[in-house]
């Protein structure tokens, strides 16, 4: 599970798409294999390609329609659809919404969750 | 697995009046497009692709970057411009540099203005009374 170090690390390498403070609305889009990190109030579409990840940190808050990526980490405040390989819940997490994932799900405990939950899994679909 | 981290903190070419600004800033990273509008609490590099609006306290600047394109409008404390801008940049309070790769057709407000030799700007400028918020 990603921690705040990790997310300090992801900071200080330089993708700190979103700091603290800052406010986008609109739609954010890449293909390729981003490395981002959101800490301040975002609302609209995320659609991350590639080998993404999307970590929402602790001071987020994020609004979206469709946050897609293939591994989304949420430390922070969402309300959305959440859509990713992997995705993991911090302690720290408020969801609300819907999380469907491909291949993993972790919840760690703490997080406040108030979501459909879908697992889409190779396997079973 | 393996992730692309793109390199930080960002730098400024040699002899920018911007030089030391950026390495706290927030990243648009090349590969990346953004449509809508978007307001940072200081510094921003863009160095993917923004569609809309930019925005910047006075205490802040934007660097787009070489590999950066900035279709809308930019309002921020000062600018500096490597890539390529189309529509509308306000620094009514400070400065606003073209570097030598820069490649625009924009309006510009600035209270002062650097353009690089090699540059290939079309614009209409205008300078300001020095306020940020006018």
């Amino acid at each position: 599970m990603a921690n705040e170090s990790e997310v300090q690390h992801l900071a200080a390498a330089g993708v700190n798409l979103l700091p603290e403070g800052a406010v986008m609305r609109g739609t954010i889009d890449s293909e390729a294999g981003h490395q981002l990190l959101l800490g301040g109030e975002f609302e609209g579409s995320i659609l991350l390609g590639g080998q993404s990840r999307l970590v929402i940190g602790p001071t987020a808050r994020v609004d979206v329609e469709l946050a897609h990526a293939d591994h989304i980490i949420v430390m922070g405040t969402v309300s959305g659809t959440l859509r990713a390989n992997h995705i993991e819940i911090g302690s720290t997490a408020n969801v609300e919404g819907a999380v469907v994932y491909l291949e993993s799900f972790n919840c760690e405990r703490g997080a406040k969750i108030c979501a459909t939950i879908e697992a889409k899994l190779a396997a079973s679909s | 697995m393996s992730f692309e981290i793109p390199a930080g903190p960002r730098s400024l070419p040699r002899q920018s009046q911007l030089e030391g600004q950026f390495t706290n800033a927030a990243v648009i990273p090349a590969g990346l497009t953004f449509t809508g509008e978007a307001c940072f609490p200081a510094d921003v590099v863009i160095e993917g692709h923004v569609h809309g609006t930019a925005s910047t306290p006075s205490s802040g600047a934007a660097h787009i970057a070489a590999s950066g394109i900035l279709e809308g409008s930019l309002r921020a404390g000062s600018a500096r411009v490597d890539g390529r801008v189309q529509g509308h940049i306000e620094c009514p309070a400070g400065v606003v540099e073209f570097g030598p790769t820069a490649r625009c057709e924009v309006d510009v407000l600035y209270l002062e203005l650097d353009m690089a030799r090699g540059s290939n700007v079309q614009a209409t400028l205008r300078q300001s009374g020095g306020v940020h918020g006018q």
